[in-house]
């Protein structure tokens, strides 16, 4: 017997135990694999469209902008696939998110008693699945043009269990915010391409450094978290101290919105669907 | 043990809302009442205990469903208070939440981990599960193609797969063809007699007369009585 006491809160919410957060975990990833079946089975490529598609993205943009900013393509072809990889589980995080309850209205209206926070981590499963295969291919194209497999390598796990948490956050705020006001992702989807723009993804961060611009770097938590994976990954090092005091910081803040988000949306959620 | 104490329920007509609104809403919240919220519960005391068979009654729009909702902890209640003890297993009229591109297995596990089954347990169901159903080969397709009679097999035959403490059953039985219903009905018989707590709303006085040992008749989302069954039915029947 789970005795449940509700003013104004949903009862389910309040059961707090390991064995409620085993369960939102195995919901959630039943509905995420569910999602990747149906995303990449409808297609003839399937799975490699993952790679595929941010692949073609780096070669195509590769060629060009290498020629412009005067790089060399055999460096600068690994840095766009790894920076678009990782760029791509950014956006799928607050895309998802943002329908991460409204997708659920049928569970939600009906199913008494599931975390919601079941629901952005289903988003969230899935992207991240993405994003390994993603990187796996980055590892490979980096190999390909010489890249060196060493135990910087092992700096990668770090940060990606800091963009798990990271994706993870940003879905439920997203998911909150979408969902209580509709217009909301106009918003965000502006403002996700002017943070594009700014962050160094398809150009090489030198070039904000060299036009006095190294505060856009410097405040920008994309930045630091691209660097965590990016620098073990293909500079071969440790990243610097500065990157994951920045990204700690980002992944803990945005954590924390992610938990004030949902406990201030628990009680009322249900009606703005 | 369900306990519900001075419960009220009012949706808030604004719900989601546009920038526009939300702005709109900021400037003047103070003054202006929010005309499209509903007030679907208003003051509801109940003490449900273990053993009781409950039946509610009411005319559309009476908070029949509402209450069943706010009783399994779906709709929070805006004012008041609300206590339950032991697993809670609920059934609506319309069976909502599947995903529609997945097959009729696939919707059988997800419901089953939703409901607060384990893997090994839906592992060990799925045949029975399946077989309740009846819809054979019908379960390796995406249920998009299924008809809403089907969607109530399934769901049903998943949610009445464990015995919960607590039945909440929202004029189930009246959906599905004339065959499933018979099989429903003596499913529910059966989970009536083991769940400690049954509460069933019903347009069907027969079925809550041949279920319910107390009724709750609803009106306008107050109590209007709550006795014994066969009085409160006969009231209901005079005043329509």
């Amino acid at each position: 017997m789970t005795p449940s006491d509700a003013t104004g809160s949903r009862p389910a919410l309040s059961v707090g135990s390991r064995q409620k957060h085993l369960r939102t975990l195995a919901i959630a990833w039943q509905l995420a694999r569910l999602d990747l079946v149906r995303r990449y089975t409808a297609t003839m490529l399937g799975l490699a469209w993952a790679v595929l598609s941010p692949l073609l993205m780096a070669i195509v943009i590769g060629v060009v902008f290498a020629r412009l900013f005067g790089v060399e393509l055999r460096s600068f072809l690994p840095y766009l696939f790894l920076n678009l990889t990782l760029w791509g589980f950014f956006v799928a995080c607050l895309d998802g998110g943002a329908i991460a309850f409204l997708a659920a209205e049928g569970y939600i209206k009906q199913i008494p008693r599931v975390s919601l926070f079941t629901y952005p981590l289903r988003m969230i499963f899935a992207a991240f699945v993405t994003l390994l295969l993603g990187l796996i291919a980055a590892a490979l194209v980096s190999l390909f043009f010489g890249g060196k497999i060493g135990t910087a390598w092992l700096f990668v796990v770090p940060g990606l269990a800091l963009w798990f948490v990271f994706g993870f956050s940003i879905a439920c705020v997203s998911g909150v915010l979408n969902t209580a006001v509709r217009d909301f992702q106009y918003i965000q989807s502006v403002a996700v391409q002017a943070l594009f723009y700014a962050t160094p993804v398809m150009f090489p961060a030198k070039l904000l450094v060299r036009h006095d611009l190294s505060w856009m770097l410097t405040y920008n938590p994309l930045y630091h978290l691209l660097a965590i994976v990016r620098v073990p990954m293909l500079v071969g090092q440790v990243p610097q101290a500065s990157h994951y005091v920045a990204s700690i910081v980002t992944v803990a803040v945005s954590l924390g919105a992610a938990f004030l988000a949902v406990r201030r949306a628990r009680a009322r959620l249900v009606f703005w669907l | 043990m369900i306990r519900l104490q001075e419960v009220s329920l009012t949706f808030p007509g604004r719900g989601a809302q546009s920038l526009r609104e939300k702005i709109t809403g900021a400037v003047r919240r103070s003054r202006i009442p929010d005309r499209r919220a509903v007030t679907a519960l208003r003051g509801i005391d109940l003490e449900i205990r273990r053993g009781e068979r409950v039946g509610v009654i009411g005319l559309n729009g009476a908070g029949k469903t509402t209450l069943l909702k706010v009783m399994c902890g779906i709709y929070p209640p805006t004012a008041g208070r609300l206590t339950v003890e032991g697993d809670i297993a609920c059934l609506f009229e319309i069976a909502t939440g599947f995903e529609m591109e997945a097959t009729g297995w696939e919707n059988i596990i997800t419901r089953g981990l939703l409901i607060g089954l384990t893997r090994r347990e839906i592992r060990e169901r799925t045949e029975e599960i399946a077989a309740f159903t009846e819809l054979g080969d019908a379960l390796d397709r995406p249920v998009k193609t299924y008809s809403s009679g089907m969607f109530i097999r399934l769901a049903f035959a998943v949610s009445t797969s464990m015995v919960p403490d607590v039945l909440l059953l929202d004029e189930v039985v009246a959906a599905g063809d004339q065959q499933f219903q018979e099989k429903a009905t003596a499913r529910l018989t059966q989970m009536v007699e083991r769940a400690s707590i049954l509460v069933m709303v019903s347009h069907s006085m027969d079925a809550i007369l041949a279920n319910c040992g107390r009724v709750v008749w609803l009106e306008g989302g107050r109590v209007r009585m709550d006795g014994p069954a066969e009085e409160v039915v006969r009231a209901y029947g005079d005043v329509r």
